[in-house]
Parts: C-alpha cells; structure tokens; sequence
C-alpha cells in the first residue's frame, strides 16, 4: 500500500509540475504563480522516493525474518468489495442525476434500497428496512430540504 | 465580561438555545456511533447553515463541537471502539473497569472529567483570546508565514504515523489548495485550461470527501469486525465528593495539558489526551493499574480530549489558525459567512466572537446534564446497525456538496477526494495535516507574497525579525528532532 500510495503521489505531482512549469513570471511581485507549487511539488515527490524506498527494505527484512501472525489473533480481513460496491452505486446516482435520467427523490429511493440489499446479502428483513428507508430518505430529503431550508438538490 | 453578559443574553435566546441543545444531542449521538465523526458531522451540517443568521450557525457548529468530542467516551467505555479518535485512550481504562461490572461508575468518571476540562479550557479562552489577537495584530507577513510554516511541521510531527507522512499529507493539501486565479496576478494557476477549476477547489466537498466518503468507505471494509460489547447500568454515574477530591489534581493538570496542547496550531484532541494519560500515568502512585481499569486513567484522557475544544478555539479567534481539524472546518464556516478569521475578529465581528466564547460555555453545560441524565439511552444509539446508517451518510454527503454551489462539479470533487482520502488512511497517512495544509496554504502563501513585494524579494526576515525568528527556529527543531532522535536510537541499539 504504501508503494502504491506513494506512486499515485508521485504521478499526481508529475502533472502538477508539469502544468506549473509555463507560468509566468512575477510581474508586480518578485516570486512569481510558479515557484510555491513547483517546490511543493519537488518536495512531495522527494518525501514520497523515501516513502518507497523505506517500504522496501522493510518488506525485504520481512521476507528474511517472517513474524507471522497466530491464526487466532488475526484479525477479520477487510472486505474491499463492500466499498467497491457503495462506490460504484455512488457514482451512478450521481451520473443519473447529474444526467437527469432520475429526479433526486427517486435516485436515492433506488440507492439506498439496492446498497442495503446487496450488503445484508439480500435479507428479507434488511431489505424490508432498506425498503422504507429509501422512501423516507428520497421522500423526506426532498421535502426537507426543498421546502424547508430552501437547498436545490441534484438532479432537480 | 460586558460583552460576556451580552453574549449570553444571545445564546439563552430561544434560537440559538434550541441551536445549542440541538447542537449537543447531535454531537454526542454522532461521537457516540463508531465510524461518524465529529468533522464529518460538521462537514455535513455547514450546508444547512448558509441560510442561517451567522451568530446561530456558529453556536450550532460549536455545540456539535462540544457534544462529539464528549460522546466517543460512551463507545470507548461500552464496546472498547472510540466513537471518535479522541477517545482512544478512554478504551485503555474504560472498557476494562466497565467490563469489571462498572460502566456507570466509568462513563461517569469521564463525563465528570469532560465536563471540568471542557471549563477549565473555557477560562482560558475567555482570558487568553482577546489579549492574544492583540498581540497577533502586530505581526507582519513574515511571522504570519514562519507561524503557518511552525504549524505545518507541528501537525505533521505529532500526527499519528510517521513525520515524513504527516508532512507529505501537509504538503499535498496545499498544493491541492492551489488550483485557481492566483490571487496576487488574478491569472488562471493550475487549471488546464478548464473553466470549472478557476474557482479553484472549494473547502466543502474536499473535506467531505476526505472526512465523510473515506470514513464510509473504511467502514464498510471493515462491516464484519465483531465489537465486544458490556451491557450497560446507570450505578455511579455521579461522581461523589471524594471522587472529587481524589482527583482534584489528576483533573486540573490534565484540563491544562488538554488546553496547552489545544493551543498550539493544528494538534487536536487524540495528542492532548495521549500526553494527560501519560502524565497521570508517570505521576501516578499506582501507575501498574493503567490499562486495567484506572480511574486516574479515564479521568485523565476525558478532561484533556475535551479540553482541547476551548483550547483550539483561542488561536482560531485569536489569529485564525485553526487549533484542530474540526476548527478548520470551522475556519471554512466563516468564510462561507464572510467573516474573516484573524486577529481583527474582536473588532470586525466582536458580537460573533463572544457568542463563540459564550456557547462553548454552554454547550459544556448542556453536554454534562445530558450526558448524565440520558447515557443509558445514548448507549442504545452506539448499536445501530452501520448497515442502515452508512448509506444514510453517504446521501447528506452528496447533498452537502452540492448545496454549496448548485453544481456537479463539487460532487465529483468530493468523491475524488472521498477515494484519495481512503488510500491515504489505508496507507497510514494523517488526515489532519492535509485538511490544516488545504486551509492555511492561500494564506501563508498570501503573506509571503506581499512581504516579498515590501522588501523586493528578500526573505530574510523570516529569519532576521524576532518573532519570525522564533517560530523558524521551533519549526527547524520540530523537523530535526525526529530523525535525530531516530538516528540516536539506531546508534545505540548498533552499540549494544
């Protein structure tokens, strides 16, 4: 994780740097647009090399001097798909709304029913829960906000 | 004390009373709610403050404040979880002594302790704020960018994990700051050429991205964890006259350590009660029943964390410098009302500062009578299936961003930085110092610009004038001291 981080860093820098190299010079200030982020950029980049190189040589010690973890204090290994999931049905309520396929109350009805659904496994009783929380949720949101502290919501 | 009277007058209104009780109840059930925090709350509730009288949006996000920081006590003590980061300590002793058949006798050691720092930080609040902005009003740009640098290097080396981490995490929340008009040239910086970024990032859904989303996303990944649960008796919930005096000192000494480290710029409630508990601990004369249930323990780590919040609150009045994450929030909530933080607060909008200083004031009020009347029911709250709650969340989240400007763009951002902030905490790096870094870079940035433009580019005052001097100095020590100390221990573990 932390090459991967550190990478992703690296390259989000890169672009940085490079989009600030052609900014102008100072005209009524000696520094300048440019100077500020391009040595932040330098630094983060620099920190980020001895993030990467550390990560190394520690995963090499762990490879010649293994301490592994007793089967019954391992802890329960996280489920990523959880997120993957949530994600993915965020970024299409958000594209269904910003697009104007769906109206804001019936996006998150549709929303907050299918997460809960998927992540109880599909449980009768989640479901049903699920069910009328997406009512309340879609229905109550656009009510409340709408109409009371007068917010415009997405996909209106 | 005038405008003390008058500010009270103010928040024991109708509104902002209602505002601050309101305020408390949210705060203490989201603290309470393992995986909700207290930014994130405040994060969330900003939106619906735009169409807020100011004075009563500020007492509300002080009461939420107050009431978060208070609530992870009750997590912390009854399923060994802490409802908010600043509770970690409380599970040493918390748990243990609730586990021994005492949960109300340990909820009500911490919501006593909440309740005396939360005071003892408000004096110094009410004593130091005013005097402080004076002081403030006479540094130049150069001592406002080397006391920003001190803060960054301050939050980065007290952050959790590394000080390289902290400081990567500092440095990119400036240079995410960055994208926009420069305020200097007014030229696009940053943009590629793409309209929608020329009004830069906006605070809102980069904080809920980071705050909101990357918790949502955490916790889900961690749905299957099993909790270890104690059930829950009101027994000795009020602390008695001897409990009092046992731990009179236990109590001050912690409340002090709790608003010095609230104080400095940007260290937030977690270390404030890291360095109590260790100070009672070291001090103790039963220092072996740490972690195993120590009253001294409990009492410690809930009067330091709640000590921070009046503590964070003085440099933020004082010279806007946001004390702690939730305070750059706070910081952000302002502006979004066109109050300009800094030293001249006290006379630009003195009516808000005072009813800053004032609902703090009841809000710890507040905070212990519920606290102490409805824990048994608060208890309840804390076992509410994250299954229901997450995707609740996850719907304000997209809302809040929105509100802000109406556009599609600030919901992308947030989940841009939603996923950003979630590799960012998987890979151990502190949040904090990147939010205190979004927030203080247009500034520092600002104030070494212009004090660039006043001496044609030299900068050597930052080392030359005394103040900016001193914080140099301190900023250095804070970089150096880490690896040094590292590079000591290596030696000496190589020589023996």
């Amino acid at each position: 994780m932390d090459t991967f981080v550190a990478t992703l860093l690296i390259v989000i820098c890169s672009v940085f740097l490079y989009e600030s190299w052609d900014l102008p010079p100072g005209t009524f200030e000696p520094l300048g647009s440019g100077p500020i982020p391009q040595t932040i950029c330098v630094l983060i980049i620099a920190m980020c090399v001895y993030v990467i190189v550390r990560a190394w040589r520690r995963d090499a010690q762990i490879i010649s001097d293994p301490d592994p973890v007793p089967a019954a204090e391992a802890p329960e290994p996280p489920r990523p798909l959880n997120a993957i999931i949530v994600l993915a049905g965020t970024v299409i309520y958000i594209l269904a709304m910003a697009l104007h396929i769906l109206p804001f109350w019936l996006a998150t009805m549709v929303l907050v029913f299918s997460l809960i659904a998927i992540l109880s496994g599909f449980n009768r009783k989640s479901m049903m829960i699920g069910a009328l929380l997406g009512v309340l949720m879609g229905a109550g949101c656009q009510y409340l906000f709408t109409q009371i502290f007068y917010v415009d919501l997405p996909g209106s | 004390m005038t405008e003390l009277i008058t500010a009270l007058g103010v928040v024991f209104s109708p509104m902002p009373f209602l505002f601050i009780v309101v305020g408390v109840v949210l705060g203490i059930v989201v603290g309470a709610i393992p995986g909700l925090t207290g930014a994130m709350l405040i994060a969330l509730t900003l939106p619906l403050t735009f169409f807020m009288v100011p004075v009563e949006a500020i007492i509300l996000l002080i009461a939420m404040y107050v009431g978060a920081i208070s609530g992870g006590l009750i997590t912390a003590t009854l399923l060994r979880m802490p409802g908010t980061p600043a509770a970690v300590m409380t599970t040493f002793d918390g748990y243990p002594m609730a586990r021994a058949g005492h949960p109300g006798r340990a909820l009500g050691l911490g919501i006593g302790a909440s309740f005396v720092g939360g005071m003892v930080s408000w004096t110094a609040l009410f004593l130091l704020a005013k005097p402080l902005s004076i002081i403030a009003t006479r540094f130049g740009p150069f001592e406002y960018f080397a006391l920003i640098m001190m803060a960054m290097v301050l939050i980065a080396s007290v952050s959790e994990g590394s000080l390289v981490k902290g400081l990567i995490a500092g440095l990119l929340g400036m240079l995410i700051s960055m994208p926009g008009v420069d305020p200097s040239s007014g030229m696009p910086r940053l943009t590629w050429d793409w309209y929608m970024l020329n009004g830069g990032l906006k605070l809102l859904p980069v904080l809920i991205g980071v705050f909101a989303v990357s918790q949502i996303l955490s916790d889900l990944m961690e749905m299957n964890q099993k909790i270890q649960k104690v059930e829950m008796s009101r027994k000795g919930i009020f602390m008695s006259l001897d409990d009092w005096r046992k731990q009179a000192f236990n109590l001050i000494r912690s409340s002090v350590i709790g608003t010095g480290v609230g104080i400095l710029p940007g260290i937030g409630a977690s270390i404030g009660s890291v360095i109590a508990y260790t100070a009672a601990k070291n001090m103790s004369k039963t220092p072996e029943k740490f972690g195993k249930g120590s009253e001294e323990g409990i009492v410690s780590s809930e009067a330091a964390n709640n000590a921070t919040v009046g503590g964070a609150l003085i440099p933020l009045i004082s010279m806007g410098i946001p004390g702690s994450v939730i305070d750059a929030i706070l910081i952000g909530a302002l502006t979004i009302h066109s109050i300009q933080p800094g030293p001249t607060l006290f006379t630009t909008n003195a009516d808000i500062v005072w009813a800053m200083i004032a609902a703090c004031l009841v809000a710890n009020i507040v905070m212990f009578i519920f606290m102490t009347t409805f824990v048994g029911h608060l208890s309840k709250v804390m076992y509410m299936p994250r299954l229901y709650v997450l995707p609740v969340v996850l719907i304000f989240c997209v809302i809040g961003s929105f509100a802000l400007n109406n556009t599609m763009f600030d919901v992308w951002t947030m989940v841009a930085f939603g996923i950003l902030g979630l590799f960012l905490e998987k890979a151990r790096y502190p949040l904090g110092p990147f939010v205190i870094g979004f927030v203080l870079a247009p500034l520092g940035e600002a104030k070494l610009r212009s004090g660039l433009m006043m001496t044609d580019g030299d900068i050597t005052p930052v080392f030359t004038r005394p103040l900016a001097a001193s914080f140099t100095v301190i900023a250095v020590i804070l970089l150096v001291y880490p690896f040094y100390s590292e590079w000591q221990q290596k030696r000496k573990a190589d020589l023996g």
